[in-house]
């Protein structure tokens, strides 16, 4: 195969679908190399059924089958899409091992990680960018590039302040009874917050928001943990889809890179391996774009020697915690709503870390206490009847940390096999961090009514929170194992580095949107200094 | 030329005026047409309709409910005695734009509720509009808000069922109006019912004590057990007390709309604003 001025881009996640959509806006023949498992057929079935009708129309077989079950190839710790784990299935073609004590994943699926995300789009700031070469503001026009193709519920509130809506969003979600109490509460008691070093709003996620639903938007059916049937919740996959149904680009499945090559005459080869078996395949392209994960990225770039063989990925620490939230949580909380995060409180306090933390808060749903159920099954049994109304007072805060306070991942491979490695690497001020961390919360958020359960927090595994990369930082004076300002690892020139691996950091926030941004600005400035 | 019944009530009266104001040829349809308003006619739910009612009429605003009826009366009162007026409006090849309410909802537990969701099915028969407001709030605040408004003004301390933490949509009465003239002019054609309330709603609680907030004093609630409050004011009903709150509404009250079912809903041209306080204070 042979493709003279054409974009390659590697992988079909969100960095993808940005990377795919700037080059397209800049009318550039693009073609999309990717693994593309996609969700089992009996699954894809049920959802379709459900996608079709209102949510009280839905069968309970459907239901049953498309709902987090806690067996599975893969045990409880992965994220599941309609009950199925697609969005770590294996490829079959590298021999993973990836150590008991790493979370981190490669994904193979069309979409990647955004088949199981929880859809936060807050903007990085200076304040997160600090030792980045890329400014906060040479990220603004990338992220409302971004905010033009996928859709973003959201509310000018306080957080705004500190963290610009950038756009305005397609309107808010009706949050749940206890997440608008909790937030009429943190806005009560808002002075001392920031006194204390606390951001706080609505969430934004990229979810839509229109009328009628659920053709226009969200129906508040509250099956959003287990993916939505009616597509409402952003998946780079629709991006792809859609470009490819419009013709705008060569998606080709089914193959899975193993090398990326530079030659001297300003071209790149594509070493892909077919899953269906047979030949490798060789395509070439004028630049290619890495985008197919963090953890894929960083193999592929050492398979390449482009990449130490031994390479440590940066993880944002990510913090289960659950809180008891002495409130009201309304009379209405039985039925659905939206489930995902309704609160975004962001803890910038050098008494617990240079840098600041990011939370996310989840209020009470049926997928909470079936949870529950299933990973506590002698405490929910004694509990018996009580435990529906004790859920319901629970908020659980998803945390997640800077890489500078977290473990981080070695990646061992090397170019000639197919046999890779991810270990842990211990950080010893994690724990210390994530210690102050607790007592800070319980300090100054236990007052207000919202206690954190400490005892009962669970700190994942290295990317076990899916938030990692950095592996080829971006610096404005790349040395070797390092990247430019446009990913491109020392010494490429046509091989740029797009998703969240040419991070110099990783802040603990939302990664996935300002990756897509991050990638987006560096299609758009490489392909332009290409010309037409 | 265009009917509105109802019109001696609170969101009746607020269409007819506006829809005088902005220059459409109006007819009041009233149990008692008051002498010095010629362009009245009369008209009651449940009685035969006077034979020049609707001559000229293209459009009939239905707001017309009759609150006082309890059990099976009220859908046999409210529903089927609207059906002459929407029938002969339909014969006409008049349509109807039906005020109806969020509480009418598939699954609504409330007389109410349910008498306003047969009669909407009829009036979308006769290819009519169907309007669903909240609690509706104005400058003159009359209904459930008027009550609250008043009640924020006098006392500290408010006895409220369930503390007061039902889930509520506010209708800005000025919108609705602007609603149902939309829809006469011919500018909205759904095909379902519109929702015509704030889209993000609040609590009973949140109400009072928003309201006494702007009069500058703090409320404090007392919370009354939802199944007491029940109880008792079936006691008073079945005693034939004069109440100014009925089981029924406190049984709309408890149940709201489920989220679902709002997001399904049509929306209109118009805006509708949260309850912010130059809109009711004037």
């Amino acid at each position: 195969l042979s493709d003279r001025d054409t974009y390659a881009v590697i992988g079909a996640g969100p960095a993808g679908a940005a990377t795919a959509k700037a080059l397209v806006a800049l009318g550039k023949k693009v073609i999309v190399l990717d693994a593309g498992l996609t969700l089992d057929p009996a699954r894809e079935l049920a959802r379709e059924r459900m996608a079709a009708t209102l949510p009280q129309s839905w069968s309970e077989n459907d239901v049953a089958l498309t709902r987090y079950s806690a067996q599975g190839a893969r045990g409880a710790g992965y994220k599941r899409l309609f009950g199925d784990d697609v969005a770590f299935r294996d490829d079959g073609v590298l021999d993973l091992f990836a150590a008991p004590a790493v979370g981190a994943h490669p994904s193979y699926a069309i979409g990647g990680l955004s088949n199981v995300w929880g859809a936060g789009v807050l903007p990085y700031v200076e304040r997160d960018l600090e030792g980045w070469p890329v400014s906060a503001s040479e990220l603004m026009g990338a992220y409302e590039a971004v905010f033009e193709f996928i859709p973003y519920a959201g509310e000018e509130d306080e957080l705004s302040a500190r963290y610009p809506l950038v756009v305005t969003p397609d309107g808010p979600l009706i949050r749940s009874d206890a997440g608008e109490a909790l937030l009429a509460r943190l806005r009560r008691h808002r002075r001392s917050l920031e006194d204390a070093g606390y951001d706080f709003g609505a969430s934004r996620l990229a979810v839509r928001v229109g009328h009628p639903a659920p053709a226009r938007g969200c129906i508040y059916c509250g099956h959003c943990l287990d993916g939505c049937p009616y597509g409402h919740i952003y998946n780079a996959a629709q991006t792809i889809e859609q470009l490819r149904h419009e013709g705008l680009i060569d998606y080709r499945p089914g193959l899975h890179v193993d090398r990326v090559l530079e030659d001297g005459g300003g071209e790149v080869t594509i070493e892909a391996t077919p899953l269906a078996g047979g030949q490798g395949v060789g395509v070439r392209a004028t630049r290619a774009f890495l985008a197919a994960g963090a953890v894929s990225s960083t193999i592929i770039m050492q398979r390449s020697r482009l990449l130490p063989e031994r390479t440590e990925i940066l993880d944002s620490q990510t913090l289960y915690l659950p809180f008891c939230w002495i409130g009201p949580v309304g009379r209405t909380g039985r039925e659905p709503g939206y489930t995902l995060a309704q609160a975004f409180l962001v803890l910038d306090d050098p008494e617990v870390s240079s840098r600041p933390v990011h939370i996310s808060l989840y209020t009470y749903n049926d997928g909470l206490s079936e949870r529950a159920r299933a990973s506590h099954p002698r405490l929910s049994s004694l509990l018996g009847p009580f435990l529906d109304g004790i859920t319901r007072h629970l908020v659980i805060g998803i945390c997640f940390f800077h890489s500078d306070d977290s473990h981080r991942i070695l990646s061992e491979s090397q170019p000639e096999s197919s046999t890779v490695s991810l270990e842990p690497v211990q950080n010893p001020a994690t724990s210390v961090v994530l210690g102050r961390f607790k007592r800070a919360l319980a300090r100054k958020l236990g007052p207000l009514g919202l206690i954190p359960l400490s005892p009962l927090a669970e700190a994942p595994s290295p990317g076990g929170g899916y938030h990692y990369g950095a592996s080829v930082p971006m610096r404005s004076r790349p040395l070797a194992g390092e990247s430019d300002t446009l990913g491109r690892p020392v010494p490429a020139r046509r091989i740029h580095a797009v998703d969240s691996s040419c991070f110099p950091s990783v802040p603990g926030g939302t990664v996935t949107f300002p990756a897509m941004a991050n990638a987006y600005r560096i299609a758009t400035t490489a392909a332009l200094g290409d010309g037409a | 030329v265009i009917g509105v019944t109802g019109a001696s009530g609170y969101v009746g009266g607020r269409i007819l005026a506006h829809l005088r104001t902005s220059g459409f040829e109006t007819v009041a349809m009233v149990r008692r047409p008051a002498t010095t308003d010629a362009r009245a006619r009369p008209y009651a739910l449940a009685q035969s309709l006077d034979p020049s009612l609707l001559d000229g009429v293209e459009w009939v605003v239905h707001a017309a409910y009759d609150l006082s009826q309890v059990g099976d009366a009220v859908g046999v009162v409210n529903c089927k005695g609207s059906l002459p007026l929407l029938d002969a409006l339909a014969a006409r090849g008049g349509r109807a734009v039906l005020i109806s309410s969020l509480s009418a909802f598939d699954g609504a537990g409330s007389d109410y509720g349910r008498a306003k969701l047969e009669l909407e099915r009829a009036v979308l028969e006769r290819d009519g509009v169907v309007v669903r407001p909240g609690l509706v709030f104005g400058v003159e605040g009359g209904g459930l808000f008027g009550a609250i408004a008043r009640a924020a003004a006098r006392y500290a301390l408010m006895p409220m069922v369930g503390s007061g933490r039902q889930r509520l949509f506010m209708t800005h009465d000025g919108s609705l109006c602007e609603l149902a003239s939309a829809i006469v002019a011919g500018d909205v054609h759904p095909d379902r019912p519109l929702f015509a309330a704030h889209e993000v709603p609040t609590t009973l609680r949140g109400i009072a004590q928003r309201l006494a907030h702007a009069n500058g004093r703090d409320l404090r609630v007392i919370p009354i057990p939802h199944r007491l409050a029940y109880l008792g004011l079936r006691c008073a009903e079945l005693a034939r007390l004069p109440l100014p709150f009925r089981s029924d509404s406190l049984r709309s009250l408890s149940h709201p709309i489920p989220l679902h079912q709002v997001a399904a809903l049509a929306r209109g041209p118009v805006e509708f604003p949260p309850l912010r306080d130059d809109l009711w204070r004037g």
